[in-house]
């Protein structure tokens, strides 16, 4: 942890480039796997990002003159039964189950790594108290928690006639306000040994506010384990997403996500077997690749396993 | 041991505490009673309905009267295996039915939840028979085909989420194949009776069974596999090849016990997972069992049924979760002795 976490643009020549994250990246590189899943998230996440613009069809305009036709030029990845172009529909929800992930891993950042840092800084009998929390949520049921949280945002947005914009950012807050906990745990162990450092000694005796030694001194040096973790939090939060939509508790027609549509594709699945195949297969391919590249991240990082 | 016994009982007790606290305020704060969707309800009926279900009362109130209703007043376990009857077994009350006027929350758990359990216990126990074959092996041919081939099989496991695989093991199995019913269940009562067969039973929980039993294969096998790993690594594993013992006698003899304790860590997590998991699978396969009820009540505003339904889960996942740590403290003197 001696190396410069952040090399100044000087630093960018080949002989100074022996920082912990060009390591880190010359390890991920080797690595097949990962490095084929971060090129396949990033070539899914730009397809939905862009693809749903130049593409000559709407997700949600139906066609009665090609209903329910399988892949084809016309339509790669065919229609479903009102006509309307699967791929644009599978880019669109893609859109919703990638900003899902992102925005609650976000929240749970946030609180996680405020929470850890905090408690692990200040230590003794604040400290105990805290971690104390976090071992009673850890019993919670959490899914069933997130169900309950679901149902609840639901009822305010259509009490209150919010949009169904407001509908998914609750989703995100109330997927977020239950994944932080692994996050706290890791980062307060983190910094709990950093702050027993030398470097941080001194800036203490320098007199800086503890704010300033948490956030400054100590929290960037804790990204090692952090940006593993947030990797791996991006599909599980994708993962309850896709459960609670298809379970009909997530977004809400006419908006769409990879759940709703595996969802939709299921019940469709005997007549037209495409619904749910292409919907299945890219979701367990972005899924997929975010665990490799995960995975990756954290042997090239040299994270410890802290998984459960 | 007793001192680590208690102070995990007592966290469960806390954190069981919280979560019916949690769940009934947060039921109540939503806006609107449960009655309030009901298009043809007039607003006398519904100052009737309050006062029946005694939502008139002050919000304490009424959470003091549920918390009173709750509390175990008796144990007879021979009850609840013979009926599943709460009330009789513990004298545990959850209330009417908001939705199903003529119901009590007992009745439906009664009449739901044995359809769970047994989809959960023969899931847990395909899982275990899977997962422990799978990681087992995987240890002892260490870097051999057959440890690629369980390693792919967990790492699918692992990735692919049981509502993509079960509609997929429908369309090809029951579907295309023509093998097993796309859905439904039979229930052992059913068998008993004579109006179904055996086979019919069995066959209607193949696929279900299967698709969530797979499901929880996956870690179970990955972590045996780096559990014996670990342990296949420590030295007394070597004094045991070194004075001559077979392989087989160290796997079985020498390594079992160390490497299979990840596994039993896992038990708390994968009973939450198979209770959640049965929402999904009950309703791919349309099972009527309780999982399928909580999502349905939740969609409902069922109040006592949520409620009664979460306790139910929160009591058996946190149960479950006692019960591994205890096992663990029992299999490994290290952790009996760090507490």
């Amino acid at each position: 942890m001696t190396t410069s976490v952040q090399p100044s643009p000087a630093s960018v020549e080949v002989e100074q480039g022996t920082s912990l994250w060009r390591d880190a990246w010359l390890r991920l590189r080797k690595n097949k796997l990962a490095v084929f899943g971060m090129i396949a998230v990033t070539v899914i996440a730009l397809a939905c990002v862009f693809g749903p613009m130049i593409s000559p069809y709407s997700y949600e305009e139906m066609n009665w003159e090609d209903i329910s036709q399988g892949p084809s030029w016309r339509h790669w990845c065919g229609t479903d039964d009102a006509g309307r172009d699967m791929l644009v529909r599978l880019l669109v929800g893609g859109r919703i189950s990638l900003a899902v992930g992102l925005c609650a891993t976000f929240v749970a950042l946030i609180i996680g790594v405020t929470y850890g840092a905090v408690a692990g800084y200040v230590g003794g009998k604040i400290d105990a108290f805290m971690m104390r929390v976090v071992d009673i949520m850890y019993a919670l049921p959490f899914t069933i928690f997130v169900i309950l949280l679901t149902v609840f945002t639901r009822e305010i947005v259509t009490t209150y006639q919010l949009g169904p914009a407001f509908d998914i950012m609750l989703l995100f807050a109330a997927i977020g306000a239950v994944e932080w906990l692994t996050m706290a745990r890791i980062v307060r162990g983190q910094v709990m040994s950093i702050k027993k450092m030398e470097y941080i000694e001194a800036a203490r005796s320098l007199g800086y506010s503890p704010l300033r030694i948490i956030f400054r001194h100590i929290l960037p040096n804790t990204l090692g384990p952090v940006i593993v973790y947030t990797t791996l939090t991006i599909p599980a939060v994708m993962l309850l997403e896709a459960f609670l939509s298809y379970l009909g508790l997530g977004v809400q027609a006419p908006m769409i996500s990879w759940g709703s549509l595996i969802e939709d594709g299921q019940r469709k699945m005997e007549e037209y077997p495409w619904l749910l195949l292409f919907p299945a297969g890219i979701f367990s391919l972005t899924l997929f690749s975010l665990n490799f590249l995960g995975d990756g991240l954290r042997d090239a990082l040299d994270v410890r396993s802290s998984k459960d | 041991m007793i001192r680590f016994f208690t102070s995990r009982l007592l966290q469960s007790l806390v954190a069981m505490l919280v979560v019916i606290t949690v769940t009934f305020f947060l039921l109540r704060a939503v806006p609107g009673g449960p009655f309030t969707q009901e298009r043809a309800v007039t607003a006398e009926t519904e100052r009737a309905l309050n006062e029946h279900y005694k939502l008139n009362d002050p919000l304490w109130k009424q959470y003091v009267d549920y918390l009173k209703n709750l509390t175990p007043k008796k144990f007879q376990p021979s009850e609840f295996t013979n009926g599943f009857d709460l009330k009789k077994a513990f004298g545990v009350d959850f209330g009417p039915s908001f939705r199903y006027s003529s119901r009590t929350v007992n009745e439906i758990i009664a009449d739901k939840f044995p359809v769970s359990i047994d989809l959960g216990l023969t899931s847990l126990a395909i899982a275990l028979l899977l997962g422990l074959t799978l990681g087992v092996i995987a240890a002892a041919k260490r870097n051999t085909w057959a440890d690629y081939t369980a390693t792919t099989i967990s790492m699918i496991g692992i990735s692919t989420p049981t509502f993509v695989i079960g509609p997929l093991a429908v369309l090809v199995v029951a579907i295309y194949l023509g093998w097993v019913p796309a859905s439904g269940w039979v229930r052992w009562e059913e068998v008993q009776a004579g109006t179904q067969s055996l086979g019919d039973l069995i066959r209607s929980r193949l696929l279900p069974c299967c698709v969530l039993g797979f499901a929880f294969a996956a870690p179970i096998a990955r972590l045996a596999r780096s559990g014996m790993l670990d342990v296949l690594n420590q030295d007394f594993i070597r004094t045991a090849r070194a004075k001559g013992a077979s392989e087989w006698r160290v796997i079985v003899r020498h390594t079992l016990r160390g490497g299979l304790l990840p596994v039993v860590a896992y038990l708390g997590p994968a009973t939450a997972g198979i209770l959640t998991g049965s929402f999904v699978i009950e309703t791919i396969f349309q099972i009527p069992g309780l999982g399928r009820e909580f999502v349905t009540s939740a969609f409902n505003r069922d109040y006592t049924l949520v409620l009664g339904t979460v306790i139910l889960y929160a009591v058996l996942i946190m149960g479950f979760n006692l019960l591994a740590d205890v096992v663990q403290a029992w299999m490994n003197p290290k952790i009996r002795l760090e507490s």
